[in-house]
């Protein structure tokens, strides 16, 4: 009768990590898309300051496009945090 | 539901902030904490809600219709928000806004070879905006009269308009931003009490001298107020002060 090989280091550090990450891993992927988008956004601004747009019309742009980042970077780390605290109270974790 | 909340909850917070920023002028760090606490209210009511929605406690024996728990839920926020909303507040924004975009509009390097039409029209812009921020006593943000006033002299002296009926507008204009000051020596001066006739007489003077000042045309100001204190005899001794 074989006996089941014993699981190596990586393989229990994954099976250890595996939950959470399969958890948060769908908003991760989310969340890098719409910096993604940021990002473009970010390079769109660059483009009209070249083409000379006013900076007084740029500059309520960029406010957008800042607080835009802090929405989307806030609303990320609530989920992350909300999702981990529920996992563990239905016991996952 | 759960992208929809998100979706809903960033773009609003992102309105929220940029309103704050652009039109009241709010700190930079005080509207991003007003941000977060908005998104951190708006998803806890949102699993609120989901949670009213899909989890039965008990067999209920009446419920309301879907349409009225929201509209109940709204009407709470606007009654516990009402009593801090102020009304002046918002209003001097409105004219803070306006004054902004006003003085913005007659910059020298903008408006300076505008026709003398447009150029007319901005400055009565200006003037109609001060005069409701006089009338209704709405305080305006003293920096951005002090802009206006600046963008205004800039330009009447870099464009130095033929049209005397421009060159008025542009000084009313200048002159509205400054309300008191120059009327109070005025009525210093005359030793009398202000009354409706001693106002417009010290509005004139107050104009021909900001045009005469402006247009960098000062020999028109003696003929200017001799022909205005002819029609006001009472302060020729306030005539002599200033000549």
């Amino acid at each position: 009768m074989k006996t089941a090989p014993k699981p190596s280091f990586k393989q229990k550090l994954w099976s250890s990590l595996e939950p959470a990450i399969l958890i948060l891993l769908r908003d991760i992927i989310l969340f890098l898309i719409v910096l993604a988008a940021l990002v473009i956004g970010y390079a769109g601004l660059g483009a009209l300051k070249a083409f000379g747009m006013p900076p007084e019309r740029l500059a309520i742009l960029e406010t957008i496009h800042f607080y835009a980042y802090l929405a989307v970077a806030s609303i990320f780390l609530l989920d992350m945090v909300v999702k981990i605290v529920v996992e563990i109270f239905k016991g996952k974790l | 539901m759960r992208g929809f909340v998100y979706a809903f909850s960033i773009v609003t917070a992102v309105v929220y902030a940029v309103i704050r920023t652009v039109a009241f002028h709010k700190p930079e760090r005080q509207v991003s904490f007003e941000m977060m606490a908005w998104l951190l209210i708006l998803n806890v009511v949102a699993v609120l809600i989901y949670c009213v929605r899909h989890i039965s406690v008990a067999q209920r024996a009446y419920t309301f219709p879907v349409w009225l728990r929201y509209a109940g839920i709204i009407a709470c926020i606007i009654l516990l928000g009402a009593p801090h909303v102020s009304i002046s507040t918002v209003q001097a924004a409105i004219i803070n806004q306006r004054l902004e975009s006003a003085a913005r509009s007659v910059e020298p390097d903008k408006a300076a070879k505008l026709p003398d039409k447009q150029l007319e029209t901005r400055f009565r812009k200006i003037s109609a905006i001060a005069n409701a921020s006089i009338t209704y006593k709405i305080p305006a943000n003293p920096e951005l009269m002090n802009k206006a006033q600046i963008s205004i002299e800039e330009t009447l002296r870099a464009a130095n308009p033929r049209s005397q009926s421009v060159r008025n507008s542009g000084v009313a204009a200048f002159s509205r931003q400054q309300p008191s000051g120059w009327n109070e020596r005025a009525y210093y001066f005359a030793g009398s009490r202000p009354n409706r006739e001693y106002d417009a007489f010290a509005s004139s003077v107050e104009e021909l001298r900001m045009v005469a000042r402006l247009t960098r045309r000062e020999h028109h100001l003696c003929d200017a107020l001799s022909r205005i204190t002819a029609c006001f005899p009472r302060f020729t001794e306030y005539h002599r002060h200033l000549q």
